[in-house]
């Protein structure tokens, strides 16, 4: 298994090579006049004769051709210099580090909610199949997956900021804000929140919590429906298997048929869908940042695409990459952890 | 010598309420089981005989329900007891082995731990105690290398091995009743001679009643001390296994007999019981039988007792007269 991970993570900057390229040559097809947007602002580009506008091209080396510039970005990247993003007004990686924190912060607080509670909604269904509280989840489900996120966003907003002023929006209080920035406040793991109890400010980690409450509700919410049916599902077909009813022809109590026999046997599916929402809880969510004014990886690439802001973009594409190629190789240590039959080579 | 009734089950009724109506899927069964015998149930799929086995350690799923009846398992009703009591039963009084030994089998566990699960829970002994017991199983049943093949997953094992490994696992805590439901189904058939084997061996030193469930009549002639005859959720007939071969006493029992194919005898095409088994949900009023009966008549629309024919053997049929001497004019037949 270990010669396997190996592997797997060798590849990675394969991985990442292939996909930069990609995305690097269809930003390139947009053409010079395009790009030039990227550099100078666009009010000026109408008053500018033609050859001051083909000088401007030269300066920024868009008349080069594509492999030129593509190896041009790539040295740069080694030398941990990702360009200068428009979005964030300092360089991507700066800007990038700025907002991984908040992105990875939330998802790992929203993971156990979302994933661990869904599971156990599942498992509830399953188990009393047919019975009240199995229609119950699965009307909550079904309601739950049909509410629009920026919908239940704002709900969320309305009445646990507006009517109660419990959860907040934003990343933190100003005050925190300010004790966050000072000198003597030490950044150890530059997840906020951690750091916090790590300086052992609790207040500031309560305030940071409250400021997560809102997404990580939303997020919740609208993410149960969809693990809990799969649990659910996969959770009814274990229960009709036999070695269920050789669990329990042994005499085993029902808990240990449930929680040791079935519930393994009915996380591969879970483990699929799961992984896939963790990765996505990583990579950003953009409307749950947009409404909650999070400064996350979300918004910024939604923003770094829609001003052409290709420093940015390559920069996110990085991340999500890295994020992706690592996150499958987990959920596939997982399957085979979970499932003997199931072997890395 | 008298021998000690183990188990007793008396006029049960297992339905299933699904969404199309009510299946009566056993409908009024009795039998006993004797210490130290095999009483073998057969018939075809859907006959109510697994029903019939999954009723005795009350493992029905949601839909299925015991309406009506008695199970007394060495004197108390297996009915009556709470589902606490019942897991006591199970596995440690009462075990079963099941058909297909590839799904029976957890596939995420290795083979020792789920031995192993079965004695700590009935036994109440150590981990390592419980370990020592299964490799002694397993070396029982006839596995090479149990040290070795007791951390391995079922996968690893080939189904004879597997069905080998589940009968470790049911006897492991020596149980006085083992349920068999057509334990050798899926396996090829030097392998099931081998599994049948094992189990008589086992049985003699263990001396343990066996319920054997099979739609085979030839696992039955080789295990079976008493047979139990079901058709559509009804015994049709009951005898001792020699009697019953010899001298069958219901249409049914003779149409299974005759369809199995003869050495000595050439077929054009092999014999058949014409039709197939009612619907579950629209079984015949009467004998469920008739429709496929050669003998049927009106009267077959009026359920037909199940009676004592000659000492011992009890069959459920308004023909037999008339069976008899179907059968003794085909027997003269083959002879002349």
């Amino acid at each position: 298994m270990t010669a396997y991970i190996v592997r797997r993570l060798l590849l990675l900057p394969l991985v990442l090579f292939g996909i930069t390229l990609i995305v690097f040559s269809m930003l390139q097809m947009l053409g010079p006049d395009k790009l030039l947007s990227a550099y100078v602002n666009e009010n000026l580009l109408d008053k500018l004769s033609p050859e001051k506008l083909e000088a401007l091209k030269e300066k920024y080396g868009l008349n080069d051709r594509l492999i030129v510039r593509y190896i041009k970005w790539l040295k740069n990247l080694f030398r941990g210099d990702l360009g200068w993003s428009l979005v964030g007004k300092e360089p991507v990686l700066k800007a990038m580090l700025h907002r991984i924190p908040y992105t990875l912060e939330l998802a790992l607080y929203a993971l156990f909610p979302v994933v661990g509670v869904g599971i156990w909604l599942g498992v509830k269904a399953s188990i009393h199949h047919n019975e009240p509280i199995d229609h119950f989840i699965r009307v909550f489900a079904v309601v739950g997956w049909s509410f629009p996120d920026f919908v239940f966003g704002l709900f969320v907003l309305m009445i646990f900021y507006s009517l109660l002023g419990w959860f907040p929006p934003g990343n933190m209080s100003i005050w925190a804000e300010e004790i966050f920035s000072s000198p003597s406040f030490k950044h150890i793991t530059h997840l906020p929140s951690i750091d916090a109890l790590l300086n052992g400010r609790l207040d500031l980690f309560v305030d940071c919590l409250r400021h997560l409450a809102g997404p990580i509700l939303t997020l919740s919410w609208l993410w149960w429906a969809y693990i809990l049916r799969i649990t659910r599902s996969s959770m009814l077909e274990v229960l009709r298997k036999d070695y269920v009813r050789t669990a329990r022809a042994k005499g085993l109590d029902e808990k240990v048929v449930i929680n040791k026999h079935a519930k393994r046997n009915a996380m591969i599916p879970v483990t699929t869908v799961a992984g896939a929402m963790v990765i996505g809880l990583m990579s950003g969510t953009v409307i749950v940042e947009a409404i909650f004014n999070r400064t996350g990886m979300g918004r910024f690439t939604a923003q770094a695409a829609q001003q052409l802001d290709f420093a940015s973009l390559l920069g996110a594409v990085l991340f999500y990459s890295t994020i992706l190629v690592i996150g499958n190789l987990i959920i596939d240590v997982l399957y085979a952890i979970i499932d003997p039959r199931i072997r890395l080579t | 010598m008298e021998k000690k009734k183990i188990l007793e089950v008396r006029n049960l009724k297992t339905y299933f309420y699904t969404e199309d109506g009510v299946v009566k899927a056993v409908d009024g069964v009795s039998f006993e089981v004797y210490e130290g015998e095999t009483l073998g149930i057969v018939g075809e799929s859907g006959c109510g005989k697994s029903v019939t086995s999954l009723s005795i350690l009350r493992l029905l799923d949601e839909k299925g329900r015991i309406e009506e009846g008695e199970i007394l398992f060495k004197g108390k009703n297996l009915l009556d007891l709470s589902e606490d009591e019942m897991r006591e039963i199970r596995g440690n009084e009462i075990a079963m082995i099941f058909q297909e030994p590839m799904t029976a089998l957890n596939p995420v566990y290795t083979i020792g731990d789920q031995i192993m699960e079965a004695i700590i829970l009935h036994q109440k002994v150590s981990e390592q105690k419980a370990r020592k017991i299964a490799i002694e199983m397993l070396k029982k049943v006839g596995i090479p290398e149990p040290e070795k093949r007791i951390d391995e997953y079922p996968h690893e094992l080939s189904g004879g091995m597997r069905q080998r490994a589940m009968i470790a696992m049911a006897l492991s805590c020596n149980p006085s009743i083992l349920i068999a439901d057509e334990p050798t189904t899926a396996l090829d058939v030097t392998i099931q001679a081998q599994i049948l084997e094992l189990m008589k061996e086992l049985q003699r030193e263990y001396g343990m009643s066996i319920i054997m469930i099979t739609h085979d009549l030839g696992v039955i002639a080789e295990m079976a001390d008493r047979v139990l005859v079901m058709y559509a959720g009804k015994v049709v007939e009951y005898a001792d296994v020699r009697d019953l071969f010899k001298d069958p006493h219901h249409p049914y029992t003779w149409g299974l007999m005759n369809s199995i194919p003869r050495l000595d005898v050439e077929y054009e095409r092999l014999n058949a019981i014409p039709g197939v088994v009612p619907d579950a949900l629209h079984f015949p009023e009467g004998c469920r039988f008739r429709n496929r009966c050669e003998f049927a008549t009106n009267k077959c629309a009026e359920e037909p007792p199940l009676v004592e024919v000659k000492a011992n053997h009890f069959s459920a049929c308004w023909h037999i007269d008339e069976l008899r001497k179907t059968m003794k004019l085909a027997q003269e037949g083959e002879t002349a």
